[in-house]
């Protein structure tokens, strides 16, 4: 018969173990801490569902290659991640200043986190960013009271306007109270040493695809496919760890998911732009002073020549249509609503005069917002 | 004469499938491409007649990369078609409405279905075209997945209609342009498409839809597209009216020599 250790042995190891276990989760949980701390600064999402799992399947592979179960060990890690967020949620709850709330489409690396990122990173309170799936969902949230501010995406330099975000704006609820450009730079990314000869396939936004049209046609042999989000095509690729597949997202998307750039001009235009709205559920004042644009959303009269009118009684007034947008009205096929940026204050004289002439031509006329204009940083 | 050769964009099974042969007549030789500038190229090299394109949705709105297609090339609008949608899901027989997860489908479709998405969680996963992921859904049977196509496709590549019409507006229309061949297909309004650009100061545009106002001329429809240039950008007008009346071709005339740049993209037919 073999020499078995006694039972009292073992369980002093056990403790052993066990010690090292919650000493481990101790300093994990320190971590998370300043993880929250540096997240709050630099703006950086505090839960981001596809990074979480990106670690889970980590996870996974490094308990199958220790020998452990990968679900039992999966279901151990979801319980420490909620520890985590849980205490990380606390740790802001406890500051002095509370920081500000802001959602937008699309996961970390996306483009509009990146417009989110420079628009509130180094904030005095900090702020705390988090990603959509779409943005219905960023504005059902801001309505709900669970976000103070919604940034998306509203018009691009090369590929238009982005018609799902008039489509949310007309739906009200909510006000337009500032703006941001934000200079996009697509990168094709691939997995390290793929080769652009070897690729198939390209995933991203239709957008993006739109804004690379000319460097597409440079590459007859990879096929476009639309995706959701620039950031989450990336995902896709690391995740298929196909040598095949590629995406078209930002630099910081292919540091996120260990891609490698392999073509780095392959935009249409030089200088594209993206133009974000910045949203609330209430109207912000704006000082008199500053320069300022007002959107304004209008239906008209359905008689021939109203939308000559409207604009005839706008130049009359001296106020100038910085944009001139419609879209479809749901139902009433082949009717619009018609989107106006105008620049200058709601409460200044010639737009206040302006929009009394308006009103006798338009069914339904609503001011989305006053606010300040965007500086376009370069060129 | 031998039927028309008139170049569609997709699979067999595509909407505009079915608007090329609505606009051409049941005997018309409609030939597939890959993408929408594939049947712009096939038209402008001459190796088709023709072709039909979709330009606006009622409800999703315009098709941008065909208005800018239409831009870039000087192919003429010939004629119009306002399509009505309805759009099934589709699944291989014996699939359980209740166990579905996921639908494939083109990204304008799956805008154009999105409350009734919502309301069954279903999740959208974008493909290329409608009638490609019916065919897709069809080959590979992939798990508690469904297409969104026409019926046409459900019938050509063997797959049950699970729903029908599950479009979130009742009046689900698609307008497709026909390009160079002219169509068999043709009805009494007449319109004109134009494309101009405007100097950029205030009231430049007004100016433009002034002459328009003034002859009593319909504006039907204003669109505005991007220049490669930040905030500049393109005006895309449909006017009542053909280039054959005196007061459309007199206020053209006019207009032209206010703007920057001016075409007239086509003087038409709308199909009833």
């Amino acid at each position: 018969m073999a020499d078995l250790p006694d039972l009292e042995t073992l369980r002093i190891a056990i403790e052993r173990i066990d010690a090292e276990i919650l000493d481990a989760l101790r300093r994990r949980m320190d971590l998370a801490d300043d993880i929250a701390r540096t997240k709050l600064a630099a703006a950086s999402p505090l839960r981001d569902p596809r990074r979480e799992d990106l670690v889970l399947r980590k996870v996974r592979e490094a308990a199958t290659r220790h020998g452990l179960d990968p679900h039992e060990i999966e279901r151990i890690y979801r319980l420490i991640m909620d520890m985590s967020v849980a205490r990380q949620q606390s740790l802001i709850q406890r500051q002095d200043t509370t920081p500000l709330r802001v959602g937008y489409p699309g996961i970390e690396g996306s483009y509009s986190h990146l417009a989110a990122r420079q628009r509130y990173a180094g904030r005095s309170g900090g702020v705390l960013l988090s990603g959509f799936e779409t943005g219905r969902e960023v504005l059902d949230a801001l309505r709900r009271g669970e976000l103070d501010l919604a940034l998306l995406p509203i018009e691009n330099t090369s590929a238009g306007s982005v018609n799902e975000t008039y489509d949310l704006l007309a739906e009200g609820g909510v006000s337009i109270i500032g703006e941001q450009l934000s200079q996009v730079a697509h990168r094709l990314l691939g997995l390290p040493g793929a080769r652009l000869e070897d690729l198939r396939t390209v995933l991203s936004h239709p957008q993006a695809l739109a804004q690379c049209a000319d460097f597409l046609r440079t590459v007859p042999w990879i096929r476009p496919l639309p995706e959701f989000d620039t950031s989450g095509a990336a995902l896709k690729v690391h995740e298929r760890n196909d040598p095949t597949v590629a995406a078209i997202a930002s630099e910081s998307a292919a540091q996120r998911f260990g891609l490698q750039v392999l073509v780095r001009d392959i935009q249409s235009a030089s200088g594209d732009f993206t133009r974000f709205v910045e949203l609330a559920r209430e109207a912000t004042p704006v000082p008199p002073d500053v320069p300022c644009k007002t959107t304004l959303t209008v239906v008209l009269e359905h008689r021939p020549g109203t939308l000559g009118q409207v604009l005839t009684a706008l130049a009359q007034r001296g106020v100038n249509v910085a944009k001139l947008e419609s879209r479809p009205i749901p139902g009433e096929p082949w009717r619009y609503r018609f989107f106006l940026d105008l620049e200058g204050h709601a409460a200044s004289a010639p737009l206040v005069a302006a929009l009394g002439d308006l009103q006798p031509l338009t069914s339904s006329m609503r001011v989305l917002g006053t606010y300040p204009v965007a500086e376009q940083s370069n060129e | 004469m031998s039927s028309p050769r008139i170049a569609f964009q997709g699979e067999r099974g595509a909407y505009s499938e079915e608007a090329t042969r609505a606009l051409f007549g049941p005997s018309v030789e409609a030939v597939p491409c890959p993408n929408f500038r594939a049947v712009f190229e096939a038209v402008a090299s001459g190796r088709v007649d023709g072709g039909v394109v979709p330009v606006e949705n009622c409800l999703a709105g315009p098709v941008s990369e065909n208005v800018d297609l239409l831009l870039e090339f000087s192919l003429p609008i010939t004629g119009e078609l306002s399509l009505r949608i309805r759009h099934c899901l589709l699944a291989p027989a014996g699939t359980a409405f209740e166990g579905l997860e996921r639908v494939l489908s083109h990204p304008q479709a799956l805008a154009q279905c999105a409350g009734f998405l919502r309301q069954h969680h279903l999740a959208p996963v974008a493909e290329g075209d409608t009638a490609g992921a019916a065919r897709r859904v069809a080959e590979q049977k992939p798990p508690r997945t469904a297409a969104i196509a026409s019926r046409t496709a459900a019938d050509l590549y063997g797959l049950t209609v699970l729903r029908e019409g599950i479009e979130d507006a009742p009046d689900n229309r698609t307008r497709f342009v026909s390009l160079s061949a002219l169509p068999a297909l043709t009805g009494t309004q007449r319109k004109t498409a134009l494309a101009l650009t405007v100097e950029n100061t205030p009231g430049a545009l007004h100016a433009v839809l002034g002459v328009f106002a003034r002859r009593g001329l319909n504006l039907i429809r204003l669109e505005t597209r991007p220049l490669r240039r930040p905030w500049e950008y393109v005006f895309c007008l449909d006017l009542e009216g053909t280039l054959e009346e005196p007061s459309v071709s007199e206020a053209l005339d006019e207009a032209s020599r206010l703007c920057r740049s001016f075409r007239v993209l086509g003087s038409y037919r709308v199909a009833d």
